[in-house]
């Protein structure tokens, strides 16, 4: 009914109830020129104010635009032309250097222009739909709301949009804009070779993603197997933790198992101790000299110097990186899956003895699709969470074995850990937008499919 | 610091200067100056090999006039060679920056000590190594190749046309000769177990270490710590010295400094022979300077000693171009991380060698 009263009667008393083509094809001459002076439709209906604030507004924009924003807007299109240059004065003896354009932040003005420009054109929008809001009640006869009005609707109908300005404006300052910065710099040269202030960069368009995607370059000779490695770390890795944390919680869950909150205990206690504290003293325990190997000296498995590498041989550090994940994964699917498995209707279980199944059996045929049914969701983000697992291969192996054929990467870096060597250490910030834009694609594609294939969103509510 | 502070603040009066230190390693400077060359000192101490990129990103002002005649003038030309791209200073040396030999002398003798064959032939205990193979990211991996008579864009190491050797005949008898060091169970390997614990157990014969590292084995070791210039080694038949990269540590100049007299000033003070041999007074930094590291002190000094005849003797200018730097100390350095991982071995030494060069000239 509610909807039905909305629609029956519109009342303008919102701007935000009209769209903007209709405000702009059935508002009057001062609304369309609203568009454009902003604030004038309310200066001209004694909506001072209001008025005032959105003229300012766009005198500011102006202001900025003169002093700055157009000269910025040219830098961001060339992305600077003068290199610094370098005077000897005589006098003093000292070489003098001219600070000539910096390419970054050319681009990074740019970017803050075009992104103030975008919202000068929303205010532009808000100012015509505000004129015609004004419009449409003179028409009508309606009373027009003072500032005292305005101000007081921000509390009560306008909450919402109160609220939501401030973590709005937060996400773009601080989220939107950097995310246009690196997702630009991704078609520039900003490389080892091209380092602001010393050295302009600029646009190159699509030749990185050609680079990293060439037959036979060393980018691409490092970017698949790299990203091979990726794929199949994060399932071996969220496969492994699932599996084993659920069966080690049937086990516990067994209706024979005594001292169940023991155990669960005993597992988890390997939480409290902070994941990088566990990684890290597992990088000395399977070091070359750390205690396995002097163990296995000691047990006379190998020679009284010799030791096993497991993390200097590429396929070793593979899989010793892998199981220590199990060690830290493990108790947390357990935990989850406890409580699944507590959730299961005891009368399933008692219906499917009485028909006769087996242990297997019942755990196929209602375990598993039960668990399956509410754990995907979680599988999925582990799954992506494991792609960017920067911290257990960084704190564990930091990528190696290093490989020669590689791009600055190792063995067992993943994507996002090279990333990370090719921007922290190698300066190629190009490259590494790059990858963070695949990356980004990789995960948006594969999380998207796998989400919408799963019992709990085709079938939102069901259990089996 | 704050005494060379307080000193250059009474010479010159005229100067109002806030001070503000930060203490960054001279092997992380580049980092740190390099994130905002505009926020970075105005001063700053760097290892000479960042030079290049320094240069590149244009972030170290030129060293001209005064300055410029006293680097030239009270440094042997190979120091000066470290602070110089393409004819132009660009930092005040103050000390040496290269690595020799230390050995414990309850395990080797001096006669062991001349060639890394007889150091490996030594007989010691099951659990002792007899070497300790480090190469420090490429830095010391250097000295086996450059020792052979190979290297890296020619002799002077920036001539980017005269590409790499490493993979000639020659090349592919050092590499085996790794294989054989590394793989050799009396071998320690770089970074698998530290040093120092290994010295404290009177477990480890002979390493490579630079001077700053001294003060560490001496309160370790105490007289049983020897010192000496890197050993021969042999890969092919004949005896060849090993060749350390020599580098300096130097003073620069942020060319972004609101104060560009002032700094350049200050770096020249710091760099003077004075301020040289007060640091080597108080935290035994071997002076560049020529005049500094001819005092009686210095002289005296077994460190200085061995430093200076190092240097004279088993070192080698490290190449300071930016192609160099981009890309030496990650490839060169997979040499070592590949032989150790298993990844190069004697069938396919020519074709990695063959890999690295591509990697360094494409």
């Amino acid at each position: 009914m509610g909807m039905m009263k909305k629609k029956a009667q519109p009342a303008y008393s919102r701007p935000g109830d009209a769209g903007i083509p209709q405000a702009f094809k059935n508002g009057n001459a001062i609304t369309k020129i609203s568009f454009f002076v902003f604030g004038l439709g309310n200066l001209m209906n004694r909506q001072i104010v209001r008025g005032l604030i959105f003229l300012a507004l766009e005198i500011g924009y102006f202001i900025y635009m003169i002093t700055f924003g157009i000269g910025a807007l040219g830098d961001f299109i060339t992305l600077g032309t003068a290199t610094q240059g370098e005077v000897f004065n005589e006098a003093l003896g000292i070489y003098e250097y001219s600070a000539g354009d910096d390419s970054m932040l050319c681009l990074l003005y740019g970017v803050i222009t075009l992104v103030l420009t975008a919202g000068a054109v929303f205010i532009g929008c808000m100012s015509g739909k505000s004129a015609y809001c004004t419009q449409v009640r003179i028409e009508k006869g309606k009373p027009l709301p003072t500032f005292k009005d305005d101000l007081r609707s921000l509390k009560e109908e306008n909450l919402h949009a109160f609220l939501l300005s401030f973590p709005i404006i937060g996400i773009i300052c601080f989220t939107i804009v950097p995310l246009i910065f690196m997702i630009l710099i991704a078609f520039t040269s900003y490389d080892h070779e091209h380092q602001p202030p010393g050295n302009l960069f600029s646009w190159v368009g699509l030749d990185n993603f050609k680079a990293m995607f060439s037959q036979g370059s060393k980018l691409a000779g490092t970017f698949w197997p790299v990203l091979s490695w990726t794929l199949i770390w994060a399932v071996f890795a969220t496969v492994s933790c699932f599996l084993l944390g659920m069966l080690l919680a049937l086990l516990i869950n067994r209706k024979g198992t005594k001292a169940k909150g023991f155990w669960r205990f005993m597992f988890v206690l390997s939480v409290a101790v902070p994941q990088f504290v566990t990684l890290l003293s597992m990088r000395t325990i399977f070091n070359a000299n750390g205690p396995v190997n002097v163990i296995l000296r000691q047990l006379g498995v190998i020679g009284m110097t010799e030791s096993i590498p497991f993390f200097t041989n590429p396929l070793y550090a593979k899989i010793t990186i892998i199981c220590i994940n199990i060690w830290i994964g493990v108790p947390f699917t357990m935990l989850s899956t406890t409580g699944i498995l507590q959730n299961i209707p005891a009368d399933l279980y008692e219906a499917a003895r009485i028909d006769g199944a087996s242990a297997p059996t019942i755990f196929r045929k209602i375990t598993l699709p039960y668990m399956l049914f509410v754990m995907t969701p979680n599988l999925i983000t582990s799954f992506t969470g494991n792609i960017n697992n920067f911290n257990v291969i960084f704190l564990l192996s930091g990528g190696g074995p290093d490989s020669m054929d590689y791009y600055y990467a190792g063995k067992t870096d993943l994507l996002v850990t090279w990333l990370y060597r090719l921007t922290i250490t190698q300066k190629d910030y190009n490259l590494g937008a790059v990858i963070g834009i695949l990356v980004f694609i990789i995960l948006a594609t594969l999380s998207l499919i796998t989400y919408r294939r799963t019992g709990a969103y085709k079938d939102e509510g069901a259990f089996q | 610091m704050a005494q060379q502070q307080e000193a250059f603040a009474a010479e010159h009066p005229e100067y109002n200067i806030t001070w503000k230190t930060e203490i960054v390693g001279e092997d992380k400077c580049q980092e740190a100056v390099l994130k905002d060359v505009g926020e970075a000192a105005d001063v700053f101490m760097f290892a000479s090999d960042q030079l290049p990129s320094l240069v590149e990103a244009g972030a170290i002002a030129r060293l001209g006039g005064n300055t410029e005649a006293m680097v030239k003038e009270t440094n042997a030309e190979s120091v000066v060679a470290t602070v110089t791209v393409d004819d132009a200073i660009y930092g005040i040396p103050f000390t040496h920056n290269t690595f020799f030999m230390f050995y414990d002398k309850t395990i080797l003798d001096e006669s062991d000590i001349v060639s890394l064959e007889k150091i490996m032939a030594k007989q010691t205990a099951d659990n002792v190594y007899n070497f300790y193979f480090e190469s420090a990211g490429g830095w010391k991996l250097g000295a086996y190749y450059y020792g052979a008579g190979l290297s890296v864009f020619g002799p002077d190491g920036n001539d980017l046309n005269a590409g790499v050797d490493w993979n000639n005949e020659t090349g592919v008898a050092v590499t085996n000769y790794l294989i054989d060091l590394i793989n050799n169970p009396k071998c320690a390997y770089d970074g698998e177990i530290s040093v120092s614990e290994l010295a404290g157990d009177h477990r480890i014969g002979a390493w490579f270490d630079g001077s700053w590292n001294y003060d560490l084995y001496k309160g370790i070791l105490g007289d049983d710590l020897g010192m000496a210039v890197i050993p021969t080694f042999n890969p092919d038949g004949t005896d060849h010295q090993l060749l350390g990269f020599y580098g300096s540590k130097c003073i620069g100049v942020n060319a972004k400094s609101q104060n560009m007299a002032a700094a350049v000033a200050f770096a020249t003070f710091l760099g003077n022979e004075e301020n040289q041999v007060l640091r080597y007074e108080l935290s035994a930094q071997i002076p560049a300077n020529m005049n500094a590291s001819e005092s009686e002190a210095v002289k005296a000094d077994p460190l200085a000693a061995i430093l200076i005849k190092e240097s004279n003797e088993a070192s080698v200018a490290q190449p300071a171009n930016s192609v160099f730097s981009a890309r030496y100390w990650t490839y060169a350095n997979t040499i070592p991380t590949e032989i150790r991982s298993g990844e190069i071995t004697k069938d396919n030494v020519q074709e990695k060698l063959d890999t690295f060069v591509k990697a360094m000239t494409e």
